[in-house]
């Protein structure tokens, strides 16, 4: 408790040879990008994108400045709710696949509201 | 010259951000132990209700019955003021924040209010947050021509010009 943190250049016994190579923990904020104002940290409710390799539990890093494309997962509002769905692009029209609605046009009461950038989970 | 950038509504906006639910109906935003609204949608605003009105005095009023409450969440508003801030970061050399939901903006090396439109549609979609942009000669005109920005479509005014805000001054009451 209250220990400093370790550096490996302060031993009492013999010089650690890896004193000057000691490196920091990774970071994962850094990783998934998490002090960018586009990205977003989100917990999934409900199983209805395993298919996808979503589960229920999962904290998805999404990017509300992400470009949209066809057949990525997006975070989107369906008639006021707030679900996971598979963006689609067919004949120039755009459409949502949420779990648990039939397909959506993109229309005043839908909304990409972010693109899915990456997938943490932390009971494996 | 200078920019001032502000959230519209900007506690509610924060709960809109992530609520689709709360959107185009009168919502308010309480103050610590819900006692007074302290952020107004505009339909909460259209129905009468006053900065800062004693809301356990007022919701039971008919009128108001089919207004949502929220309980202030400060964690999300400063983290949404914190995305708004860093989306203004990238487009302006200096960006100086002056409350929760208001920001300086130096304005004067930039085309500006065509620059500042694209930059309200950056924070609109980055930090989910709608904004007028004022500008002007000084802070206060900025201020100023913020407040005239307000329910406008294009959601930017310019004071830099005399004419203009000789204009826009014979009609506010001041």
């Amino acid at each position: 408790m209250g220990a400093k943190a370790y550096r490996g250049d302060e031993t009492t016994g013999f010089q650690s040879p890896a004193q000057d190579h000691v490196e920091a923990v990774p970071d994962l904020a850094e990783l998934l990008e998490l002090r960018r104002p586009q990205r977003y940290a989100v917990r999934v409710k409900g199983d209805g994108l395993r298919k996808r390799g979503i589960h229920s539990g999962d904290i998805l890093v999404v990017n509300t400045d992400g470009e949209p494309q066809s057949g990525k997962v997006c975070v989107a509002f369906v008639h006021g709710d707030v679900v996971l769905a598979i963006l689609t692009e067919k004949d120039g029209e755009w459409w949502l696949e949420p779990s648990n609605y039939a397909p959506q046009p993109i229309t005043e009461d839908t909304e990409v509201w972010a693109m899915i950038a990456a997938l943490v989970r932390t009971d494996v | 010259m200078f920019g001032l950038i502000d959230g519209n509504n900007f506690d509610v906006s924060c709960e809109r951000a992530f609520d689709p639910t709360l959107r185009g109906k009168p919502v308010v935003v309480l103050s610590n132990n819900d006692g007074c609204a302290i952020a107004r949608s505009a339909e909460a605003k259209a129905l009468g209700i006053k900065m800062g009105e004693v809301w356990h005095l007022s919701k039971r009023k008919p009128e108001f019955r089919n207004v949502i409450a929220k309980s202030s969440n400060y964690a999300l508003y400063g983290d949404m003021s914190r995305r708004v801030f860093e989306v203004l970061s990238e487009h302006f050399q200096r960006v100086e924040p002056y409350s929760i939901d208001e920001m300086c903006l130096d304005l004067t090396q930039f085309a500006r209010v065509d620059y500042c439109r694209r930059v309200r549609d950056r924070v609109r979609q980055i930090a989910k947050i709608p904004t007028c942009v004022g500008i002007g000669p000084t802070k206060t005109l900025a201020k100023l021509a913020n407040k005239r920005a307000k329910g406008t479509d294009i959601g930017v005014s310019d004071f830099s010009d005399l004419e203009t805000r000789r204009q826009a001054f014979s009609e506010m009451p001041i």
